[in-house]
């Protein structure tokens, strides 16, 4: 396909019935009021927060419409949910939400995804901590824009102490209606991962704390006889 | 973010809208009230008249 033909995509190119359904990563965003929510993208639209339903707009040059051929504008997205999980892995990526979209308007199409021109925030798929764990909250990420801030997932014992926003609260300051795909049990845990057993996680700390308790009464006995 | 090769381009309408929950939906409707009507409590004039 030519320039010309791009120019007239709309007319020449493909017309599905309906948008399509991608995945992606986006950083979670809260006003500098806290009365707002969004996301923000994680490279080229890192410097811009975006709402439930966004149009994209090239960074470089406004006089262009997005995306462009040429250019690397618009909104990205992954067909796959494993590609989507796999750039989440990327040690600047940990603290990212996995979103679903409705990708829509004009589009480039690609192997693995989509550039497109609007976008639609569906649902919110993962959130984890960055001990692994689920995220049940978002804390502050300790960056930001001018008038945001990023928050990053944080578990139920890494928030312990820390102002936090449920990710439901985060949901509901959004402009618009947002899912959370959570089991009965929250968020999802990492892939090929166990939640670990209460039990086994606390009985060494238990049986250590009884063992300290035991010396210290000896130590106590010892002194007394000492003493006496 | 490397999304492979190109393969096609085309546009599609954004066919998905904010649904509103049923219950977020409240309506009072009246239906021959006289109430909301009158514009004295009796039906008397409150002026005597002659």
């Amino acid at each position: 396909m030519g320039l010309s033909s791009w120019l007239s995509g709309s007319a020449r190119g493909e017309h599905p019935d309906r948008p399509f359904t991608g995945y992606k990563l986006a950083h979670a965003a809260l006003s500098a009021d806290g009365a707002r929510t969004g996301f923000a993208g994680l490279t080229m639209g890192a410097g811009h927060v975006y709402g439930v339903v966004a149009d994209a707009t090239c960074v470089w040059n406004s006089r262009h419409q997005s995306p462009r051929r040429w250019c690397g504008c618009g909104f990205y997205c992954l067909h796959a949910l494993t590609d989507a999980l796999s750039l989440g892995c990327a040690t600047e990526n940990r603290s990212a939400l996995l979103i679903e979209v409705a990708a829509s308007g004009r589009y480039i199409r690609y192997e693995r995804g989509l550039r497109y021109s609007r976008q639609r925030v569906r649902a919110i798929k993962q959130a984890w901590c960055g001990c692994g764990r689920p995220g049940v909250a978002l804390a502050d990420a300790g960056s930001g824009l001018v008038g945001w801030r990023h928050l990053a997932p944080a578990c139920d014992q890494c928030v312990a102490g820390r102002p936090t926003l449920t990710v439901r609260d985060f949901v509901a300051r959004l402009d618009g209606r947002v899912r959370i795909d959570e089991g009965p049990d929250g968020m999802a845990q990492l892939p090929g991962m166990q939640a670990p057993a209460a039990m086994t996680a606390e009985q060494p700390f238990a049986v250590l704390t009884a063992e300290i308790a035991l010396l210290h009464a000896r130590l106590d006995n010892l002194q007394a006889r000492l003493d006496g | 973010m490397r999304l492979g090769k190109e393969q096609s381009a085309g546009y599609v309408e954004d066919t998905e809208v904010d649904s509103i929950a049923v219950d977020e939906v409240t309506a009072e409707i009246t239906i021959d009230s006289t109430e909301r009507t009158r514009l004295t409590p009796t039906a008397q004039p409150s002026i005597p008249v002659g």
